[in-house]
């Protein structure tokens, strides 16, 4: 729970603003499991996966996210030589990108999940998750650069 | 295991920054979920518990229901047969047809000239105990036929011509044992309805 918590929580903070109610209900499922997963995190991540999407398809639950929406949290720990911006940047441009590229970025470079794991939480064959997570790479420093661009000319201007 | 996955210098280099940012930490309460972990594994137990005491009552309310069932008096139980009003197969009625035995032609011939005048009614291809009862009381044996008669009669019948012969032997024995006695003016009605024996 300690190493994993943090990632499984922004795992699920793609789909829901409650991800923390998403991580707890999978870990106490994980309980009731009267046999242990054969790969217990990527069983975590796929349960915390499919409970953000139905909650996120709630209706209640929807108006409640948008009731929080105020009091979200930030996602990042600043690390050294970071500023706000460049969070906010990399925030906005993790958004921005498809969905399925999203999660196989998320899970594989902060969840530490092999491409098998990731595979089998995203119910798709390993070259699949693999090309994802390329093409989400691709995306992601696309919109990264421009972002860049636009500072500097803002910042130059 | 050691994934092999080549990407450009880029996206190798955007990889290792993002590696960097590390996530929140996690607002999950350990405590309270370690609480309601605990709290659902006992209520998984407790319900693998609760099948033999829901078990149990299931089975008392069931001998429960049986015993007022079996206690409620309820209105006897009738059945209704049909009378069976099969008419003798064919087989059957074509051996009557090409051979007639004697005494089912002598029986035809009492039917004609019943003194009643009552058509006999059609010999069932089976007839039952409350058939023939119900034949008795009617006095109607004649219209039975000879065969059936052997075959199913409980007792066995008299006909006319032997209700005669009948008479007029146990009026003869009745001379012989008794000559001096005079004629019982009653009619052996126990002889002739062959209670006796």
């Amino acid at each position: 729970m300690r190493d994993h918590g943090a990632a499984l929580e922004l795992f699920a903070a793609q789909w829901t603003n409650q991800p923390e109610d998403c991580v707890q209900e999978a870990l106490l499922q994980l309980v009731r499991e009267r046999a242990v997963p054969h790969n217990t995190l990527a069983w975590l991540y796929r349960v915390v996966r499919n409970r953000a999407i139905s909650w996120q398809r709630s209706y209640w639950r929807r108006r409640r996210r948008e009731s929080v929406v105020a009091t979200q949290r930030p996602l990042w720990i600043p690390p050294p030589g970071w500023n706000a911006t460049e969070l906010d940047e990399v925030t906005q441009a993790l958004r921005a990108i498809d969905p399925g590229l999203r999660e196989v970025v998320v899970a594989r470079i902060w969840g530490g999940l092999s491409f098998e794991q990731i595979a089998e939480v995203v119910e798709a064959s390993t070259s699949t998750a693999h090309r994802r997570y390329e093409a989400g790479l691709q995306q992601l420093r696309e919109r990264l650069e421009v972002r860049c661009k636009k500072n500097i000319s803002s910042t130059g201007a | 295991m050691q994934e092999e996955h080549q990407f450009d210098r880029g996206l190798t280099d955007l990889e290792r920054t993002l590696k960097e940012l590390a996530p929140t930490p996690a607002q999950l309460n350990i405590a309270q979920t370690m609480y309601l972990a605990g709290r659902q594994s006992m209520r998984s137990q407790q319900q693998w518990q609760r099948i033999w005491p829901l078990s149990s009552a299931c089975l008392a309310v069931l001998s429960l229901t049986l015993a007022v069932l079996l206690a409620t008096p309820r209105p006897p139980h009738v059945v209704y047969i049909p009378r069976d009003s099969a008419p003798p197969s064919q087989q059957e009625q074509d051996r009557s047809v090409a051979q007639p035995p004697q005494q089912l032609a002598e029986v035809t011939s009492d039917q004609e000239t019943h003194p009643d005048g009552l058509q006999p009614p059609l010999a069932p291809a089976k007839i039952d105990r409350l058939a023939w009862r119900h034949l008795a009381l009617l006095d109607k044996w004649d219209t039975v036929s000879s065969e059936l008669e052997a075959e199913q009669a409980p007792i066995r019948a008299i006909r006319c011509r032997d209700w005669r012969l009948l008479l007029e032997n146990l009026s003869a024995a009745d001379q012989l044992q008794r000559p001096d006695a005079t004629p019982s003016p009653l009619f052996p009605w126990t002889a002739w309805l062959n209670l006796q024996g």
